[in-house]
Order: C-alpha cells, then structure tokens, then sequence
C-alpha cells in the first residue's frame, strides 16, 4: 500500500458533497445516484490515505439500500487514537484502517463491537490464524509489504549493482545513498525497524542501527519527505537512490506516470519486508450495526477486493482474487516477509521506539 | 443623561462581550480543557506527575529548552529582517513598494510541506545552496521561519510607522538630538509597543510551528508542538502530552503578558495622521534598490522553484488540473473549496476581529478578557485542538464533522493577527471624532459604520487578506478536524504528494501555483481597495 | 423656546466636574461659559449633549432631553480640535448630520453647497480635510453643525488656534449666523476677549460651578469675586486695608469705593481693572516706566508705582523706559472686595 503515515502533511480527505460545498464531480459521493428507497446511511471512517475504489460505493447502495458517507482523519495512530477517545459517542459506524501495529490497542480499548464475519471463511488461514482472538472483532482487509525500495536508473547509470538485502545497507559502497524513516512517527518507519530486530535479534539491531548510521544513513520524519525531496526516483531533486517503502511502489510509479512509463524505475529489495494488514469491524456504539456488517462483509465481496490493487495499492486478503496485470508485472511478493505478533507489537512498541530514540537520535 | 439609558448601553456591551467569549470559549477553550482533563484527571483526582515531568525528565527539558531557543532565534532574526524593511516600505517607499509588501504575504499562504520541499531543494547537499550544509539543522528552521514571519512584521508594524507623526522627531532634531538621540527620543517610544506585539506574533507562530519543524528540522529537532502530536497521536499519552500543553500554553500566556503591557505603555504615544508633506516619495537610493532587489529574491525564489515543478512534463499537473485524481476529486474542485472556505472564514474572522476591536478600543466592560482568549489558537498546539474538537463538540449537538467548523477553525487562526491590524487603527480614532457623529444624529451603530469601519477600511483590507490567505494556506487544527467533503488546496496538495510517481507530484504543484496566483490576486485587490478614493493618507 | 440646564451635576469617579449648574439660553442668544482649563468647561458640554452620563436635567421648551440619546437631540457641538471626519471629502463631512437625519441625496447637496457658500468655503466640496487650513478646518467644522440645522448650537473654543483677524471675523460671522437662525448657542472659552466680542451674556465657570452670570456689560463692571476678576483676565488682586473713604496699598493709596466709604481698618482685596490707570500730568501718583511694548494701533507701557506690582497703561508717544510720569487712577475701574481671612 502506497499510503503514508505522514503527520499533519497529509490531511483528511473526502469526497461526499455537503449542502452549498463544491461540485458534484466527486468520485465517491453516491447522493446522485440515490434511489428514493435508500432510508439509511452510515458513516465509514478510514484513515486519509484510503481511496474508495470507483463506484463501490455505488455498487453497495444498490445491493443493500444503504448509502455510505466517508470520513476520513489522520494517519492510522490518530484515526485509532480518536475512535478511542470517542467511543463513549463514536463519530461512525463502520472503522477501517487499523494495523497490525494499532490492532491490540483497538482491542484492548474495545472500540469495536464483538461479533464474527461470515468473509473469515473466503481469507487463507496464512492472514487470518495469525490474530487470534481479535478476528470476533475485526476482519483483515488487505496487507502490503514494508521493503527497501531502490532507484534502478541510478544503478545502472552508474553500474553499481543494487543492495539486494539488509546487510547492504550497511555496505561503505552505499555508504550516504539510504534514507530511512523514523519509527516514532512513520509506519513504514516502524516496520522498518521491526525488520531489523526481527533480523538481528538480541542486541545485535543495535550494532546495525550503529553501523547504517557510520554508513551515513538519513532519518527524515515521513514518506513524503523522503520520497518527494531526497530520494531520487522520488521529487526529482533528491540525492539518495535507497529509501523504505512498499512491495507495491513499482506497479504505483508506472500507474501514476499517466502513460510514460512502461516499466518502473523503482525495484523492492526481496529482505527484510515487513507484511501489514488492515482490518475494518463495525463500531461499537454505532447506531447502524446491522448495515454496518453488511459493509464489512461488502468489503470482502470479490468485487470490492479486486478493486484495491489499483486503488490503494495493496494486495486483496481474499483468497482467489485476480490480481491486475501490472501488479502481477511490478509487484513484489516477498518470499518470507517478516509477520510479527501484533500482541507483541501493541505491547512492545513505545518500548522499541525509546530504544531506537536513544540509539539513533541521541 | 437617565442612568437607566447607561445601564442598557452598559447591557449591551456585555451581552455583546459575553457572547464572543462564549464562541472563543466553546471552540478553544473547552476542547484544550478537555484534552486536559482527559490527559490529568484520573479516578477523581488531579495528577500532577505529568507536570512535574516536563520539569524533570532530561528529554522534555531538553525539548522545551530547543522550542524556545529556536523561536526566540527566529523572531530575533524575523525583526531584523522584517523592520529594516518595513522603514523601506513604509517611509522611504521606494518604487515597487506596494509590490513587495504585497509579495511578502504569499509565503504566509503557502503550506508548509511545499515550502519545506522547495527548502529542501536549495539545502539538500546537491542543491545550489547544498555547500552551507544546513539541512536537518536548526538554521533551516531559522531561515524558514523568517521567510513566514517577515510577513507578520512587515504588515503590523507597517501601518503605524507609515502614520508615525514626523513632527516630535523634527522637534527633538530642533532641540539639539543627533539622530541617534532623536530615533531613542522619538521613534523608539513610538513604536517599542507594536514592534513587541508584532514580535509576540512571531514568537507564537514559531513556538508553535509544526510542519517547518518536522519536514526541515528532521527528527533530531523536536520541538514541544512536535513531540505533542507524537505522543497523541502515536502514543495516546494524553497525561504526558498534557504535560507539554500546560507548558506551552504558559509559554504563550507568559508572551501574550508582556505584549500586552508594552502595548499599554505605548498606547500613550497616539497614532496621528502625519503631515502630508513629509508623505512624498524620497529619492531612492543604492541601499533601497538593494534592498528591494533583495526582498523580491527571498520570497520569489522558492517559489521558482514550485512552478518549475510545476512546468515541467509539458505541464502535465495543469493539465491533470481539471481531472479526477485517484483519490476521486478533481483538484479543481479543492480549488473551489478553498475559495469557499476562505470565503466563510475572512467573513468570521472580520466579524470576530471588528467586534473585539471595537469593544477594546472603546474599553467595553470586561473586553479585556478577549484579548487573551482571541491569541489562543495560534499559541496552542493545532494537534490538541484538533483532538480537543472530537472530544468536546459532540454536544450539545454534534458539530464534530460539519463542514463549517473547518473554516471557523481558520477564522480562529487568523484572529489573533486580524486583531493586530485592526486594533491600533481603532484605538487611534479620536474619541471626539465618533462623538462628532453622535452630536451629528448617528445612532451607536452608524457610528460604527460611517467612523469606525470607514476609518478602519485600509486595515480591514489588509486584514482580509490576511485572513484569507491564513485560510488558504491552513494545515494546522483544521487537518485534525475529520472530514467528508473534497479537500481544500493545502490538505489535496498534501495528499498528492503522498503517492508515488510522476503525475500526482506534477499536479500537487500545479494545485500549488494555482494557490500562489490565488493569493496574489487576492492580495492585489485588498491592495486596489486600499487605495479607495477616501482614505486617510494620500 | 429655551434651551434649559437644571442642576446639572457631572462626577467622575469621586471627583465632581461640574457642580449646580442652572443655564436658560433663548433662541437667537448666545451665552459665553468662560473658565480657566479644568473648570469643567468642555464636560458640560458633553453632558448638555447626553454624550457622558450626569445627575439634573437637560430640557428644550417643556421638553425633557434626559432620556433621550445624543444622536437625537438635535444639538450641536463644535469640537475643540474640530473632530472632522478625516477619511472623509469636506462635502461628506458637512452633508454626514443630514444624511442621518435621512435627507435625500439631492436635498443634502443642495444644502451641503448652501452651507459651504455661507462660510465662504464653495468650490472645496470634494477637498480632502488635511489638505485644508486651520481657518478652512473651522468653517468646514461650522457648516458641519449648522447644516443639520440644530436647536441649539454648542461651541467648545471654537476660535482655539486661529489667528486674531480671522477670529474677529469669524466671530463676527458666527453671531449673524445664530442670530439669523435663532439657534440657541453656548460657546465656552478661556478666553475672555473672545467671550467679550461674541457673548449677549457670560457665564462664569470656576471649578464647575458658575461664578457669576450676566451681560457682558454687568460681569465687565461688576465682577463678584476676586476669581471672577482672574477669570476676566483682571490680574491678581492685591491685599489692601480701607480707612475712612481711603483704600491704602502700602505703595499706593486710592479714594474708597462708595460701599466702603465708612469702613475703618478692615482688610480688603483690590483688583485693578485693565482701564484703571493712565498717564495723567494732573495725577496724584508718580510711577516709573519699566518697558514699553507695542500693542495693537499703540504701544503699552508697564509702570511701577513705589515698590508696587508693574500695571500696565496705554504709552504716550515719546516715553522712554527710565521716564518718571504722573498717573491717573479711576475710582471707577477700582474694585474691592472684602478681604479673606487675616
């Protein structure tokens, strides 16, 4: 998944028209199309980066009768942040964009309404057995990988061939080529990290995080940033060729070249990856329950799966989904992605972050 | 005069007062309090560990020391810069002058995050300017602070150096000052009051930065507003975030006394209209074409490099412009609602701004609590304001996602430097002048219309651009307010650059030079209007 | 119809600015308040107008004023420092009362010219204020409150900065102005000469109460005090004993006033009015001339009679400081008051 965690740079976002506000051109707004029996609407809130696929909401309301406003706020921290604090008088009906990262905090703080999806059954056990008790809540969604992304026209430039795993980075010959971000306020950031002590466990993440910092490493806050003004398949004007990002930034970069690119300029390194997932539930509190799992459920339908590759850029957790042709071109699907126990991470996480702090930032 | 006539006017006033403090209250006030209370009260009692701990833990020292220090550097930076220029615009007014003070404005428009790019373009180590290897430092924060704030110098302490009355100077010139003693005698006192205030400004808007900090200080550099959102909004430690609040919130309390009573003091010296003929254009000279060349190259020069970007693939972002972006609007209609929103929130911000003016200029009965209340928004961090609004305005009735709390946010934004224009221009009406209209037949509220307003017309434009172009440019509170509608320039500008590849980049800047043409002509015509045919100087 | 102050009482705080004030002014008369600065001159006028809050009554004819709000009283005031709307042209200016009163457009231009003609100002309608003179200021300050035509007519210093030409003229034009259009006006001054040349009475104000009230004639001839005498600019008066039809001033002695013709050794105050000496072969004093001065047509010569202060008499031609002359005193212009506490 293309999205980023960045902080107030990237803001909510959304496309339902309000009385007297904007043109009616919105993609996602459904109130054109209303039939004159829809008497429920219920609220989907969703972190910024979340793109409703071209007419599914349009699609639901015909199947069900329900129309969905969308709401979107923050990255996934402040979208799971707010559901908590409000959960006493939920804005929505209906959350999506909860991570493994959030999972056991969303949980713990019972935002969401118990209850088990009939969709479990269409997810391979491989996404699904690995989340326990929380699957009476929530239900994954989609997941995309975590990587080291590379420009491939700067190496071939130059003809250097490119890192091809962890150990690289901290290679002199890439010494000042890296850009990473930080994981105390960027999810890529974070699962970066967690690929590093998942790789060198015992203190020996430590002497990495020394050595990639000897090897003139950058630490920037966000993706934007470190996408848009240091990494040079990235802005433009960047000097770096190796920055973190996703499995599926490859198919992206010829997507969004609106034509100009046949093939990507980026490559994803096959180590060190890291899966996330994204799960939706229905809210607790939420007045609408009853069409709110008919959302969730709708949002493991095949039609909707299929639609996320090239809306959102991740991959579809619903088993036999037909992957479009240039994600199965682009993307990488990692051999053995590092999955971590998303109780271990609720838990362990602020602990990881002070650690990494005091290592790295001093 | 019967005492039951005074006691209604006196009603009046308050209900007048009473009701804007409510709306300041209800919408800043009360969310901060309940972060707060979320944050400090637990099982019933008050817990102070989370103070304490910003006075005792190395690392919040060490970030209240940094939040500090950068902004006191910034605004010491941003007045020597800014008033030198200010003299240039204002007394000297070389040709061109209207331009830039115009010019200086765009910055104050722009988000953050395209600033900061185009900053990091100049500073990386393979820009032209990558040799000064200041990039992650805190003089990038510095330079880009100034290139906001010198805006907020150049246009409140402006108007009152332009009506700065010549003639005590050529008095003390007269008695025997040199120039030094008569600029000590004359200009110092007549300006100490709003320099601080325009400095206070500053401060506050630097203290508080969020988008600056994070993308050019790196993560090295963190400050107060930063480490706040990251513990709340990563973290959800409110006790701890609290913490940082209250400190910052006593930073700000602690600015907000001391301009207030250099302002007092200065308010002695009364603004007179100066002789017209110490108005006429001097002959302009080498350091005035110097500096002007100067000015122009500071603000236009990251803007260069916004529309070069923006040029570039044969235009391809403009012509993206009018298509559906993948996230399902097109960026022509964040156009349109930003206009929108601008709209609603110059009219907000006015109406706050003129209010509160008029009940401090004329020394309304409790008045003198709007003026701290109204510099709130900008000294409190947007993060728990932001937070504050989802947890506080569920009731009495849920206005948490209606569209108009957005540009009421940015109204509140843009207050504090509304009512800097508009309050030393209303405090320098002659009290004999509205009686004048009084005696004349006008009623307390033509008086208002044909003095107050008609006087304070210059100042309203220039404040009408500054609200407006706070509006456009807005990424703080409001990027916290969650949200149905299509996205306001800054916030779709942003989201663009969130994705890969070439033609969401292409168009984010597009979207961005639209911002920049935008705010030009908005600010040209407050300009136009300001030079109606009846105004107070020529 | 009268324009009448009853008991009018202005406090600020503890302090009271205004005292007891009882005012009758006709229309087509106008009544000069003349007082040093800070005798509550110009808060009477605010009070008279209903623009600061005060205790007693304001009435025009049987009409009580008190509850009603200044901007509809229809009185005038003319500011001190003019107050003219200086974002506005001179025409906005004078034409500002009739518009609140809703004159139409036409209406109010008509008279806006009328007005402007009448003080001599026609063809500055579209002038800006600053660009005007101290003098122009001042008609366009006097048409302003003349055009709405108001009852009454209030004048705070009206002449302040002016030079003494214009002032006469001006003066001169201001009482054919209200005469003309029976307004009733008060006009307050610290200056006596200008209460002098406009007033048909005067009133005078000493520390927010009046002193004293009459035509010009009665105050000039009879002051009732010692400080109505410094209000008229009489100069100080002069402690001094009366005996047996003789007023005695240690440097001096004059013949008692008829009042005082019987009195022995009782202390009294003397004040010497502006018209009490003059240069006389056949008087009984001797003086000699400390400086000499032009003033007006003539010159002034300040003389000193024994150790006595400097009084100041009209110069003959050809005296020379140094000279030793004879004066005259006119029992007339001699006037004594009983003497305070000894």
């Amino acid at each position: 998944m293309v999205s980023t965690y960045i902080r107030r740079l990237t803001l909510a976002v959304s496309v339902s028209v309000l009385a007297g506000c904007a043109s009616g051109s919105s993609g996602t707004s459904v109130k054109s199309t209303r039939s004159p029996s829809v008497t429920t609407e219920i609220t989907l809130l969703t972190h910024n980066a979340f793109v409703m696929p071209q007419g599914m909401a349009e699609l639901f309301e015909q199947q069900t009768g329900v129309s969905i406003k969308l709401l979107q706020d923050g990255d996934t921290g402040a979208l799971v942040n707010k559901a908590i604090l409000t959960r006493d008088n939920p804005q929505a009906d209906v959350l999506f964009g909860v991570d493994n990262a959030f999972l056991s905090r969303a949980i713990e703080q019972k935002i969401f309404a118990p209850g088990a999806y009939r969709a479990l059954d269409a997810i391979d056990t491989e996404h699904r057995d690995q989340f326990g008790d929380a699957l009476r809540f929530v239900v994954p969604v989609d997941y995309g990988d975590v990587c080291i992304n590379y420009d491939t026209a700067w190496f071939a430039e130059r003809d250097v061939a490119p890192p091809k795993n962890l150990d690289d980075l901290v290679d002199p010959k890439y010494s000042g080529l890296t850009i990473v971000q930080n994981p105390a306020t960027s999810s890529p950031g974070l699962a970066f990290l967690i690929a590093t002590r998942e790789r060198y466990p015992g203190d020996a993440w430590k002497e990495y995080w020394r050595a990639l910092q000897r090897n003139n490493v950058l630490v920037v806050d966000d993706w934007t940033i470190a996408y848009q003004a240091e990494f040079t398949a990235g802005g433009g004007e960047g000097s770096r060729p190796i920055m973190i990002s996703y499995a599926s930034s490859p198919p992206a970069d010829v997507f969004y070249s609106e034509g100009a690119k046949t093939k990507p300029t980026i490559a994803a390194v096959d180590d060190g990856c890291v899966r996330q997932y994204e799960f939706v539930g229905v809210l607790a509190g939420s007045k609408h329950e009853v069409a709110g799992r008919q959302l969730v459920e709708f949002m493991l339908s095949n039609e909707f799966q299929r639609e996320l590759p090239l809306s959102n850029f991740v991959f579809p957790a619903r088993r036999e989904v037909a992957l479009p042709q240039m994600f199965s071109d682009f993307a990488l699907v990692p051999e053995s992605p590092v999955t971590i126990d998303y109780l271990a991470i609720g838990r362990d996480r602020s602990e990881w972050i002070r650690e990494w702090i005091a290592l790295v930032l001093g | 005069m019967d005492s039951t006539r005074s006691r209604l006017t006196r009603a009046g006033q308050i209900v007048v007062v009473l009701v804007t403090a409510a709306l300041l209250v209800y919408f800043v006030v009360w969310p901060i309090g309940n972060v707060l209370r979320q944050g400090l009260w637990a099982n019933g009692s008050l817990r102070f560990e989370p103070l304490t701990d910003v006075l005792s833990n190395r690392r919040n020292r060490r970030i209240v020391g940094f939040t500090l220090w950068q902004a006191t550097i910034s605004t010491l930076v941003s007045l020597a810069i800014g008033l030198p220029l200010t003299y240039l615009l204002e007394r000297r007014r070389p040709w061109g002058a209207a331009l830039v003070r115009a010019l200086v404005l765009v910055p104050f428009a722009l988000p953050t995050v395209v600033v900061g790019i185009a900053f990091l373009a100049f500073f990386a180590a393979t820009g032209p300017l990558g040799e000064l290897r200041i990039a992650q430092t805190t003089t990038i924060i510095v330079v880009a602070h100034v290139y906001f704030n010198v805006a907020v110098v150049v246009r409140i302490v402006g108007p009152r150096w332009r009506l700065f009355d010549e003639r005590p100077s050529m008095a003390a010139r007269v008695l025997g000052a040199g120039s030094w003693n008569c600029w000590k005698a004359t200009t110092v006192p007549a300006l100490a009051g709003v320099v601080v205030n325009a400095a206070a400004v500053v401060f506050l808007f630097c203290m508080t930065s969020f988008g600056v900090v994070a993308v050019l200080g790196g993560p090295r550099n963190t400050t107060i507003e930063t480490e706040i959102y990251r513990l709340t909004t990563q973290e959800l430690a409110l006790d701890r975030a609290s913490g940082l609040v209250i400190a910052q919130l006593s930073a700000v309390l602690a600015t907000m006394w001391i301009a207030q009573r250099s302002w007092r003091r200065s308010e002695a010296v009364k603004l007179r209209v100066a002789e017209p003929m110490l108005h006429r254009r001097r002959a302009t000279a080498v350091t005035d074409v110097v500096m002007m060349i100067g000015a122009i190259a500071f603000v236009v020069t990251p803007l260069t490099f916004v529309v070069e970007r923006a040029l570039r693939d044969d235009g391809l972002g403009f012509r993206m412009l009018a298509r559906k972006s993948a996230f399902g609007w097109s960026p022509i209609d964040s156009v349109k609602q930003s206009l929108q929103m601008a709209v609603w929130a110059t009219v907000i911000a006015l109406v706050l701004g003129v209010v509160i003016a008029v009940a401090l200029s004329r020394r309304w009965t409790g008045a003198r609590v709007l003026g701290p209340l109204s510099v709130l928004p900008i000294g409190v961090s947007a993060v728990t304001l932001g937070f504050g609004f989802l947890i506080a305005l569920d009731r009495p009735i849920d206005v948490r996602d209606r569209w108009q709390l957005v540009p009421v946010a940015h109204a509140l934004v843009a207050l504090p430097i509304v009512l800097r224009t508009l309050l030393p221009v209303f405090q320098g009406i002659a009290k004999s002048t509205r009686e004048a209209a009084i005696i004349l037949g006008a009623s307390p509220s033509r008086v208002v219309r044909y003095v107050d307003l008609a006087v304070a017309r210059r100042a309203i434009g220039t404040s009408a651009a500054f609200a407006a172009a706070i509006s456009f440019g807005e990424f703080g509170a409001t990027s916290f307010i969650a949200r149905t509608d299509t996205p306001t320039m800054p916030i779709a500008i942003a989201k663009l650059l969130s994705r890969p590849g070439a033609s969401t980049r292409a168009t984010a800047y597009a979207v961005s030079v639209v911002l920049i043409v935008i705010v030009c002509v908005v600010i040209g015509l407050a300009g136009i209007q300001r030079r109606g045919r009846l105004e107070v100087d020529r | 119809m009268t324009l009448t102050v009853r008991n009018l009482n202005v406090v600020y705080g503890s302090r009271v600015v205004v005292a007891d004030v009882d005012l009758e002014v006709s229309r087509g008369e106008i009544v000069a308040v003349l007082g040093a600065s800070g005798s509550g001159k110009s808060s009477l006028l605010r009070a008279i107008c209903g623009l600061i809050p005060y205790d007693g009554s304001v009435s025009w004819g049987s009409c009580s004023l008190d509850s009603t709000a200044a901007h509809n009283r229809q009185i005038g005031l003319m500011f001190q420092d003019h107050a003219l709307f200086e974002h506005m042209s001179v025409a906005d200016n004078v034409g500002f009362g009739l518009k609140m009163r809703g004159v139409s457009r036409r209406d109010r231009v008509a008279q806006v010219m009328r007005w402007l003609g009448l003080v001599g100002l026609a063809g500055f309608e579209s002038r800006r204020i600053s660009s005007l003179s101290g003098g122009e200021q001042q008609r366009v300050a006097l048409a302003r409150s003349m055009a709405p035509a108001p009852r009454a007519l209030l004048l705070d210093e009206p002449f302040g900065a002016l030079d003494p030409t214009l002032r006469a003229r001006l003066a001169a034009e201001l009482r054919d102005l209200v005469h003309h259009h029976s307004i009733a006006a008060i006009l307050v001054t610290h200056d006596h000469s200008e209460a002098f040349m406009i007033a048909d009475r005067i009133a005078v104000l000493i520390g927010g109460r009046i002193a004293q009230l009459g035509s010009p004639i009665e105050v000039w001839s009879r002051p009732e005090s010692t400080a109505v005498c410094e209000a008229l600019g009489f100069g100080t008066a002069i402690r001094a004993t009366a005996h047996e039809g003789v007023i005695d001033c240690g440097w001096m002695t004059v013949a008692a006033p008829e009042h005082l013709e019987h009195v022995r050794d009782r202390c009294v105050d003397v004040v010497f009015r502006p018209d009490a000496f003059s240069i006389d072969a056949q008087g009984l004093c001797t003086a000699i001339v400390r400086s000499i001065a032009p003033y007006r047509d003539r010159s002034q010569a300040a003389i000193q009679v024994g150790g006595g202060p400097m009084v100041y008499v009209d110069s003959a031609p050809n005296l020379r400081v140094g000279d030793v002359v004879r004066i005259a005193v006119n029992p007339e212009s001699v006037l004594c008051y009983w003497g305070g506490s000894m």
